[in-house]
């Protein structure tokens, strides 16, 4: 996979008299996993779907591989950004590589059909993501965890080398959610650009290369970043060293003891 | 690990990159899931043979069916004549075998079958678009601003043929009308669509009303009501070539979309962001299911439910995937409005409307698929 950037240039949007985003500029590279942390309605779909030309084009330029985005066909487009959703309607009962299949779409021509050698992409994926138990399941009836991995599938099998992953781990338990970040680093590593948002930030420094801040419709150096995820989320907290290159982020304890009497926390 | 041998360019490409890495599949793995997708289209298969055939038989026995009834022998012997090219005087067969068949049964039963067919593709295409398996072309009030459109032109005294461009007209208009009033709504999109349909279906209905006030008693009026209560007993032979065009182009279309139809139905977010454009595609289906259900119901008036029940049975059949359960819903829907039409020639005297019986048929089966739906 050639290596290339992603440029934001002065992006502006506002919802009709609602501002969302000002004057945003980013950078982006390839290779790399990028996590996107903002509070609720700091507007992080919001920039996603600009990415992806979901929304009526906004002032301000999204440069990629030096070409402006809004030059792109909705194909050209779909074979450069993949785009992973939180979750969707499921009305039909696709079967699960019928779901997967459906990541062919950009790469063939308007009336024709899939054929054998695509259905050994989608079993190539599928394997290559460990689900291929799946296969012959149904898309509604699967847990909303497997109905994620067979999203990326399909993402996978767009062919594009630009992920983004809407809140990927809500929903998802524990085991799940971090599975799924693992599998997001390990896109990054083989060359894609990943770009996913989420609400935890100690998860975010667990796993991104880096971390983007969203607040007042701009990104914020991650500079001093405790502090600003504090007035971010507003809620205290604190980071806390722990053993080798890792530390913890979590709520400030001291206020929490301060709060509630920590001897009348029962542990069973 | 080895790269597999027989692999296309660009599958390689994928596995290339797969082999560098720790997430490494086995390729026994592809190669034993790639078996089985394929095994499963070719289990597939199976049942369009089994549908092509179960159509057959109906259409076979159909043929014999009627006030004039005709034994299987004398219609093999028809069909042998015809393709031999026999002349008709010279036939070993009774002159009005040939009448009834020529004029009468065989247009009735090719109308039965490419209006049984245009339903139920058209059908499977809205419920598609609109991402929900209860939409049909009646709840989107297409049926009846076609009906309306047509009642009118009954009324103005147009002739047959030009109904079918009215009723045309009529539904696009009333889909048209929905769609741009659901826009305005801040439901949510479907429950938007579905109520915006119950409306302009309420209003073209009192528009209906107010026609048939208006209308003739002695000769509009009764054309008006009972072709709106659906029935092939008018069918001409004329009417085989009339419908023939636009249930071959919906039809047609449809079925060359029946891939993107999956994509289309994944909501508009999804679609886009594989790549679909959506506006140009969108309009493209919605034309072509107005046709079939303007074609339908210019020639055999309204008839309800074949649109909903269909689709969902292709569904159950073969999967969702509309690559198999368009053309399914095709032939089930074919052969589902032949056998109803059976019941409305056999079961009285005079002919039961079509309507009534696709009503009293397809209600109790919905009722059945819904209970059991919810219960899954």
């Amino acid at each position: 996979m050639n290596a290339f950037h992603v440029e934001i240039k002065n992006l502006s949007f506002s919802y009709k008299d609602r501002p969302v985003l000002r004057k945003l500029s980013l950078q982006l590279e390839s290779g790399r996993l990028y996590c996107l942390l903002g509070n609720n309605g700091a507007g992080k779909t919001t920039l996603f779907k600009l990415m992806l030309a979901l929304l009526p084009p906004p002032s301000g330029t999204i440069f990629f591989a030096g070409r402006d985005l809004a030059d792109f066909s909705t194909q050209e487009r779909a074979r450069q950004i993949a785009y992973i959703p939180q979750e969707e309607r499921a009305n039909f009962r696709y079967r699960a590589e019928e779901i997967v299949l459906m990541g062919r779409a950009p790469r063939l021509g308007l009336l024709r059909q899939p054929k054998s050698s695509d259905l050994r992409q989608v079993a190539a994926v599928m394997a290559k993501l460990r689900i291929g138990h799946l296969a012959g399941r149904y898309y509604p009836e699967l847990s909303g965890g497997e109905r994620q991995l067979l999203r990326i599938a399909r993402a996978l099998l767009q062919d594009s080398p630009f992920l983004i992953m809407d809140e990927p781990c809500t929903g998802l338990d524990y085991g799940h959610q971090m599975r799924m970040l693992e599998t997001a680093k390990q896109l990054a590593r083989e060359g894609y650009l990943v770009l996913f948002s989420s609400h935890n930030p100690q998860q975010a420094e667990l796993f991104a290369d880096e971390i983007l801040l969203l607040r007042d419709g701009q990104m914020q150096s991650s500079q001093n970043d405790c502090e600003l995820l504090s007035e971010i989320y507003n809620y205290p907290l604190k980071r806390y060293p722990i053993e080798g290159k890792y530390s913890a982020l979590l709520p400030d304890l001291s206020y929490l003891e301060e709060r509630f009497d920590a001897s009348s926390v029962k542990r069973s | 690990m080895t790269k597999h041998k027989s692999m296309p360019a660009e599958a390689s490409a994928i596995a290339i990159e797969m082999d560098r890495e720790p997430l490494l599949a086995p390729n026994t793995e592809v190669d034993s899931l790639h078996l089985q997708f394929e095994r499963e289209n070719r289990r597939c298969l199976r049942h369009f043979v089994v549908l092509a055939a179960i159509l057959l038989i109906i259409f076979a026995v159909s043929a014999r069916l009627g006030r004039y009834p005709l034994a299987l022998s004398e219609i093999f012997r028809f069909i042998g004549e015809r393709i031999q090219g026999v002349e008709r005087s010279q036939s070993a067969l009774k002159p009005e075998v040939y009448t009834v068949l020529l004029n009468i049964r065989l247009p009735r039963l090719l109308v039965c079958l490419m209006v049984g067919t245009a339903l139920s593709v058209a059908g499977s295409a809205f419920q598609s678009i609109f991402n929900n398996p209860m939409v049909s072309p009646d709840v989107l009030g297409a049926s009846s601003g076609a009906g309306l459109f047509a009642a009118m032109g009954i009324l103005l005294g147009l002739p047959r043929a030009s109904l079918i461009l009215c009723s045309f007209i009529g539904g696009l208009l009333s889909i048209l009308v929905v769609l741009s009033i659901s826009r305005y709504l801040r439901f949510e999109p479907l429950l938007s669509l579905i109520l915006t349909g119950m409306i302009v279906n309420s209003l073209f209905s009192a528009c209906l009303s107010l026609l048939k006030y208006i209308a003739d008693p002695n000769n509009e009026l009764p054309a008006i009501t009972y072709w709106l209560m659906g029935s092939f007993s008018g069918v001409s032979r004329k009417d085989v070539g009339f419908v023939f065009w636009p249930v071959l182009i919906g039809t047609g279309i449809i079925i060359a979309y029946r891939w993107r139809l999956n994509l289309l139905s994944l909501g508009s977010d999804s679609a886009k962001s594989l790549g679909i454009h959506l506006k140009r595609d969108r309009a493209i289906i919605l034309m072509a299911a107005t046709l079939l259900t303007a074609a339908s119901v210019s020639v055999a008036g309204m008839i309800s439910w074949v649109g909903l029940v269909i689709p969902h049975f292709a569904k159950i059949y073969v999967g969702a995937d509309h690559r198999r359960a368009i053309p399914a819903a095709a032939l089930m829907g074919a052969a589902f409005l032949l056998l109803v039409d059976d019941l409305a020639r056999l079961l009285s005297t005079g002919e039961i409307p079509l309507g009534v019986l696709t009503a009293f048929v397809g209600a109790p089966i919905f009722l059945y698929l819904i209970f059991t739906e919810g219960r899954r």
